[in-house]
Formats: structure tokens, sequence, C-alpha cells
């Protein structure tokens, strides 16, 4: 998907509206486990309004990878530093209808992966300074809240 | 309220301790969705 730019697609044909909202949720509940999919099915959830065929294909094709990758998951482990490490990137421009575009990151407790997010953001920028920016600003809330948790949990 | 062992399966989620490590995954949700869509005999 990532050489795909979806579009509202309004000329195309109109798909059942009902059967793909519940497909996309199928979706972000599995995200709970396999965060390599925590970007696309948001992407797709954008045209839920609307879902057009071209956009049943694309989620199609989510499925079909998860049917191949079924088993993933993540792994935690008890022997490993406790370094709290965040990581963030955004794409430029990445929705084609409305300009904006979408903050990511994950967060390490020492190898453990504990948390992640995707989102669109919420205002069109000029540029890719400030958008980077937004995406560090999403991050760092999300680390200094950890940060205070796990010293509310005395973990060092 | 009743005890009922150490955690293994909830709300979907499958989670294996093993020696120092602790698995969470979701394979029986993942093919139930993918059946439940009809995609499962496609593989490209």
């Amino acid at each position: 998907m990532t050489h795909i730019k979806l579009t509202k697609d309004d000329s195309g044909v109109n798909f059942d509206q009902t059967l793909y909202m519940s497909m996309i949720g199928s979706l972000f509940y599995h995200t709970t486990s396999k965060h390599d999919i925590t970007f696309v099915p948001g992407v797709c959830s954008r045209y839920q309004a609307e879902p057009k065929t071209s956009h049943l294909t694309q989620v199609k094709r989510i499925i079909k990878y998860i049917n191949r990758t079924y088993d993933y998951g993540i792994l935690y482990s008890h022997v490993t530093g406790s370094m709290l490490v965040g990581y963030c990137n955004v794409d430029w421009d990445g929705s084609t209808d409305d300009r904006k575009s979408t903050s990511g990151g994950c967060l390490f407790l020492g190898n453990n992966l504990i948390s992640w997010f995707s989102k669109k953001q919420n205002c069109v920028s000029l540029s890719t300074t400030k958008i980077e920016y937004i995406a560090a600003g999403s991050s760092c809330t999300q680390l200094l809240w950890i940060k205070q948790m796990l010293k509310e949990y005395n973990v060092e | 309220m009743s005890l009922v062992g150490e955690l293994t399966y909830f709300l979907g989620m499958q989670v294996n301790p093993m020696e120092d490590t602790i698995f969470i995954s979701q394979s029986k949700y993942a093919k139930s969705i993918v059946k439940k869509f009809g995609l499962e005999n496609t593989n490209n």
C-alpha cells in the first residue's frame, strides 16, 4: 500500500457501508497485538463515510496479509534493561483529500515495545519541520505519561 | 469470583508465558476475521 494513494474516489462504485465498517473495526482490534498494521486500517477508515470498491480492494489486501501473518505477535522478555526510548516519524502530505500529515511513533522499555500510535494530524502544515515537531510533541506526551507511571510503580 | 489460574486467553488475546518471555498474539482472532470475510483461500 505504500505506493498507493487512496482518495475519496467520488466516481467509484459504492460498497456496503456496514460491511466495510465491520471490516475496519475487526482490523483495529487486531492491531492490539500487531503493530505493523497500525497505520493502514487508519487510512482505510477515513473513507468509512462513503466506501467505494477501490477502498474495499485495499482492505482486502490487509486481510490477505493477516492471513499469511496470523501468528505474529509481541514478545516481552523479563531480562531487559529499563531504559525508556521513544521514536517518532511523520509522512509528508499523506492524505490526498485534505493534505494533512500522519504522525506515528513507538515507545520501548528496554527491548519491549510498550506503546505505539498512528494518528492523522489535526491541522494542515506548510513545512516539514512543523509536522515533525507535531509528531515529536505527541510522542513526548506519551513518553512523559509513561515516565510518570513508571515512577509511581517504582520501576527504575 | 473464582480463580481460574494463569491468564492464557482473554477477549481474543492469547498469552503464552515461556521461560523468561511472554508472547502475546491474536492468531485465533486473526484466523477468524480472515474466515469471516471469506479470504482464507487467497494467497497474494
